[in-house]
């Protein structure tokens, strides 16, 4: 196919695409002043709406003729309430906007890396794949997932388009090469990459008349004083033993690589690492921290918090915070939850490595490809590119209207209903039936979506106060590995990072001795992380490149 | 042991008594594990919680967790399977199994051994896990029932018992069939299975215990919940402490009854086994006398 | 062996094999139909998986074929790579101590339990206990799993007793130098009953007479079990013993997985969780049949040694 020609269908689908959004916009004025007020708040997330509507066509819309269906892997929405997701009002009315049917492969819950492995072992992949388990580009190689670099253009004219007027966003999504291998999560908005961070009981701190702590040290006075004063058995208690990880930043290292103004660093052999080490040991063996932190859950995280055994974690704002404070006990009264910064050693400075901070393309989840074994490539590309345009932006943010949500004075606000659910659920569980915005997919997320979705003041506090340190210096951007790249990254790591998680529990809980630390750093350098700096380093040079 | 009344020595008599409260102590050893989780599903989880030490009877009286247990879905779906999978498993089972014993347990041809040996080095040289999961895979298996029930159709252990029987079935028997006529599947049918029969019920049982409490290849295999059976419902619950929506984080009493949900989770999957059981008993005692291996 | 070969042989000395095979078949071909499906399960689930074991010897992917153009043979890259790598020495030495622990505390329990159940007067109170010990037997691996997590909490009722007795009140599982113990203790709790029907059954065989004669000669019961009891139920003991010590370095990975978590990987992590994790959880498919491959023939080897040794010092032997 020509480039001519390829840029004349291209053409015509996108000004097809936008006929669709601007009927439907002109059927309802409602959700066109949505996308302006959603605008105003963003900028990145105003293209969305320009996109549709700087463009005409007049042949696509949706939606599509004919009976198609596609397979789609995705791990299942609000898993504890569904079992697939064709039976969430969200993917029904994206089935009928867009006129496709989606048979769900949805993996076993806990068990999603398994089971995509099984996938790709068996030969025999859906049509589109929602995945983070595997790297798009040595998927590609593996003739896995086909290339979308001629198709978006073609038949994903809103994402194109989207992408070229960002050209930051551009940037993160292609590859070294140029290629585009995904349909992109992306969070344009600052409030939207960053989404948890320390969590504490406002009420103790109260009690205590302590400020909100910004060093370790006040941290420790803070956990000393739960545990004598409040009564807290457990006062620092993680949903996951790597949320302990979280402390790190703190001593300026992370637990993963580190990009250091350009020079990559493998944050476990930083120089703060031992003394992040020590500090934890000491509060594990004081009682401060909680001492089946290895083996905690996210039931047991919650059972604490709520009774009074807890009083500082890690969490996130709305599935966390928010379902607190929405649960929170009778008993006591003042019970009242607080976000906080990531702590520091020297009063007054900014962390700088709170890297659970994103980019607005998030590398880490959330994108949608389009295997080799797709026969209808162009119903698949267009049926993700649904959730970039306006309705689809809508939907995938808002839900369907009148039920979700209802247009106030021009802003998409969901509905009571969202967040008074008769059976109990927390807003997050309701609004999953809706929306994808509570967790991620393919398409752009609304800065309208979060600032209602915490519908209390302390959760707005608390986004406030994570998103406050300087954390895109220090964080790798979404670099890309080649596949030969990948797999000798992958055999080094997978056996340093298992070393790693062991051999830090047994430090923290001090089976170990520190006189052991230094052996411990000399096995990694064995298990050769030399080379997989290396090779992170030749794909940050080459990232910085493009 | 009637007529040993005669004269029993004081130290038997010591160790007799001895053995009588070993064996009692034994039992309680064996059972009150079950007793104590019983008990402590039937608690209040606020009280079961503030409990330490062993429960002698529930802490207060609750059943809402038992509620909470009944009330979801996956329970159910899982049950259903589990049965499917126990009945059509067992007896797929044990329908191969008994035509592999017959067929090798038969005298003076000339093949059975060469299959014999095929058939016993499985027992001692495996493929391993993931090329056998391959095969599975690449036989469109995933995600089907029969991924359950078809790999895993003879165990070849079992056969061997199964062959041993047979073998043990003085060959008049058969002879004066087939002189009358029959063919081999008559003789299977009319003598064989019906001679073997308890060899065939400790069978029966082995299988349908394993069956039973198979989780890892479904985990494997079953993407779909619909499919999967109760143990992934329990290992999620129980191990992985994911407790779906029985109960979160949406109030303190929903965050406690998380502890006895565990709890009334593991009746629940276990009752149907501990009321079976007894009827099982006799049958696997019986049996076994038949089924005392020697390969 | 060689008693059947010679029955074939006599029958059809002066014919070809050929002929010989085909008249065999056209007689028995009853027999042979009936061992049909069998053959065949036993080539694709058992053999097929052997010849799978190729892509230990390549960089194999989903998209690569196994055989023929395409495949990428790297030779015994993946098992140097296993044997120079820190886990080689880890998993298996957990291997063998988890084993050997099983052996040496699981193994003699249900012979035990076995010779005190037969030692019982009342046979209604026999029968009774009987019933009692085979039960956990039944439960399923999850379950006891799920109960164990539960008791050896930090605030788990084995926890608590034990720490009436001084032990530390921690999570069980999260204590490597525990793990052992724990699934030893837990595998008897669960075994040793059902264990004990096989040296039960043997008992039962034993010649009554035996005892009454023992008596008329004045032994006592002691010297009647170390002299007639122990004896009769030699055979199955041996043929026991032979297939646990084959066994020796096949520790499943159901139990392990639901038990270890990361904290005690350091004394749980067996070869076979090992290539769990490796194949489907790290996608390291090559990397970890290779790991299965060597523990296979391994285990080949070491049945076959054993059961050399059995064949030597008795008659008992397996094959």
């Amino acid at each position: 196919m020509s480039v001519k020609k390829v840029s004349a269908v291209a053409l015509a689908a996108a000004m097809l695409v936008s006929m669709a959004a601007c009927s439907q916009s002109s059927s309802s004025t409602a959700s066109s002043s949505a996308a302006s007020s959603s605008a105003d708040s963003s900028a990145a997330s105003s293209e969305t709406a320009s996109t549709s509507s700087e463009a005409a066509s007049t042949e696509f819309s949706y939606p599509m003729e004919g009976d198609k269906t596609l397979t789609y892997w995705v791990g299942v929405s609000v898993s504890n309430y569904n079992d697939n997701n064709a039976k969430l009002p969200m993917w029904q009315k994206m089935m009928e906007d867009t006129g496709v049917t989606i048979e769900f492969i949805h993996p076993v819950v806990g068990q999603e890396q398994e089971n995509f492995n099984l996938m790709l072992a068996s030969g025999d992949y859906a049509d589109i794949i929602e995945s983070k388990y595997a790297l798009p580009a040595t998927m590609l190689d593996d003739g896995i997932i086909i290339d979308l670099t001629e198709i978006l253009p073609q038949y994903a004219p809103n994402l194109y388009n989207y992408l070229q007027e960002n050209p930051e966003i551009d940037r993160q999504v292609k590859n070294d090469d140029g290629q585009y291998l995904l349909f992109p999560f992306i969070r344009p908005d600052p409030l939207l990459q960053v989404s948890s961070g320390p969590i504490v009981r406002k009420d103790w701190l109260d009690q205590l008349g302590m400020e909100l702590p910004e060093t370790i040290d006040e941290w420790t006075a803070m956990l000393t004083g739960f545990r004598d004063q409040c009564g807290a058995t457990v006062p620092l208690c993680f949903a996951a033993s790597t949320d302990l990880d979280r402390m790190m930043y703190a001593w300026e290292t992370v637990n993963t690589f580190v990009n250091e103004n350009g020079t990559v660093e493998y944050g476990y052999l930083r120089d703060g690492y031992k003394a992040f080490l020590q500090q934890m040991n000491a509060w594990y063996t004081e009682g401060l921290l909680d001492p089946n932190y290895p083996s905690s859950t996210r039931q047991i995280l919650d059972t604490n918090i709520l009774t009074g055994v807890s009083g500082a974690t890690y969490g996130s704002g709305g599935s966390y915070l928010g379902a607190w404070l929405t649960a929170k006990p009778a008993e006591p009264a003042s019970y009242d939850l607080t976000g906080l910064k990531y702590p520091v050693l020297e009063k007054g400075t900014t962390n700088k490595h709170g890297n659970n901070v994103q980019f607005e393309f998030s590398d880490s989840n959330g994108w949608a490809m389009i295997t080799t074994q797709c026969e209808d490539v162009e119903t698949a590309a267009r049926f993700l590119d649904y959730g970039y345009t306006e309705a689809g932006h809508m939907l995938l943010n808002f839900g369907i209207e009148g039920e979700s949500y209802t247009m106030v004075d021009g802003v998409p606000t969901y509905t009571e209903a969202m967040f008074n659910d008769p059976d109990g659920k927390s807003v997050s569980d309701t609004l999953g039936y809706y929306v994808r915005a509570t967790g991620s997919g393919p398409f752009v997320q609304d800065p309208g979506y979060i600032l209602q979705y915490y519908e209390t003041q302390q959760q707005k506090d608390a986004l406030a106060l994570w998103s406050d340190q300087e954390h895109q210096s220090t964080k790798m951007p979404p670099i890309v590995h080649t596949t030969e790249e990948a797999t000798e990254y992958s055999s080094i790591m997978n056996d340093i990072e298992t070393y790693i998680k062991e051999q830090q529990v047994q430090f923290v809980t001090g089976t170990k001795s520190f006189d052991e630390f230094d052996a411990f750093i000399e096995q990694i350098n064995k298990m050769n992380i030399a080379r997989a700096i290396e090779i992170k380093q030749n794909a940050l040079d080459r990232y910085n490149a493009r | 042991m009637a007529n040993n009344k005669i004269k029993i020595g004081l130290p038997e008599r010591i160790f007799d008594v001895f053995n009588v409260i070993f064996m009692f102590l034994l039992c309680i050893i064996m059972l009150y594990p079950f007793l104590y989780v019983i008990f402590a599903s039937f608690s209040e989880p606020a009280k079961l919680m503030a409990h330490s030490g062993m429960l002698l009877s529930p802490q207060g009286l609750s059943l809402d967790a038992y509620e909470s247990v009944l009330q979801n879905p996956r329970v159910w779906t899982g049950y259903k399977n589990t049965i499917i999978y126990v009945l059509f498993g067992t007896a797929f089972n044990i329908v191969m199994t008994v035509l592999c014993a017959y067929g090798l347990s038969r005298k003076g041809l000339m093949f059975t051994r060469v299959i014999t040996i095929m058939i016993v080095f499985t027992m001692y040289f495996s493929g391993g896990m993931i090329p056998t999961y391959l095969v599975v895979r690449g036989l469109g298996l995933y995600n089907s029932r029969l991924a359950l029930i078809i790999p895993g159709a003879i165990n070849t252990f079992n056969m061997i018992i199964m062959r041993t029987a047979m073998a043990a079935v003085p060959d008049s028997l058969e002879e004066s069939a087939r002189l009358e006529g029959a063919s081999h599947l008559q003789v299977l049918f009319k003598i064989m299975i019906p001679v073997t029969m308890p060899t065939i019920a400790v069978l029966i049982l082995y299988y349908g215990v394993g069956h039973w409490n198979a989780w890892f290849n479904a985990s494997i295999y079953l993407s779909d919940p619909a499919k999967q059976p109760l143990q992934l419902f329990l290992r999620q619950i129980l191990i992985t402490a994911n407790m779906g929506d029985m109960a979160g984080s949406s109030s303190e009493d929903q965050a406690l009854l998380a502890e006895t949900i565990k709890y009334a989770t593991i009746v629940v999957a276990t009752v149907p086994i501990l009321v079976l059981y007894p009827f099982l008993q006799k049958y696997f005692v019986k049996g076994v006398m038949v089924g005392s291996l020697k390969g | 062996m060689s008693g059947s070969k010679k029955a074939t042989a006599s029958a059809g000395r002066n014919m070809s094999f050929t002929a010989r095979a085909v008249r065999d078949i056209k007689k028995n071909y009853e027999i042979y139909l009936i061992l049909l499906p069998v053959v065949i399960f036993y080539l694709i689930f058992h053999y097929a998986p052997m010849g799978g074991t190729v892509i230990a010897f390549q960089d194999w992917r989903a998209s690569r074929p196994m055989f023929g153009e395409g495949a990428r043979w790297v030779g015994f890259k993946h098992f140097i790579s296993f044997f120079n790598s820190y886990y080689f020495t880890r998993v298996l030495r957990n291997t063998v101590t988890i084993s050997i622990s099983t052996l040496i505390w699981g193994f003699p329990a249900p012979v035990l339990l076995a010779l005190l159940i037969n030692e019982l007067k009342n046979k209604y109170y026999a029968r009774v206990v009987q019933i009692i010990v085979y039960l956990p037997h039944f439960i399923s691996m999850v379950v006891l799993c799920g109960m164990i997590t539960l008791f050896v909490r930090d605030n788990g009722v084995v926890t608590q007793v034990l720490s009436l007795f001084g032990f530390p009140k921690q999570n069980m599982l999260q204590n490597p130098d525990l793990f052992v113990p724990i699934y030893v203790i837990s595998n008897i709790w669960q075994g040793v009953g059902w264990g004990s029907i096989i040296y039960l059954a043997a008992l039962t065989g034993v010649d009554q007479q035996l005892y009454e004669a023992a008596e008329i000669d004045g032994a006592g019961k002691w010297k009647q079990t170390l002299h007639i009891t122990i004896p009769c139920i030699i055979p199955t003991i041996i043929i026991q013993f032979i297939m646990r010590t084959g066994q020796i370095l096949s520790v499943g990975q159901e139990k392990i997985i639901l038990l270890y978590n990361e904290t005690t990987y350091e004394t749980a992590d067996v070869i076979s969780s090992f290539v769990y994790r490796k194949g489907l959880i790290e996608n390291d498919q090559s990397y970890a049949t290779a790991v299965g491959l060597f523990n296979s023939v391994i285990n080949f080897v070491i049945v076959a040694i054993v059961n050399k040794i059995s064949g030597t010092l008795s008659e008992t032997s397996l094959w």
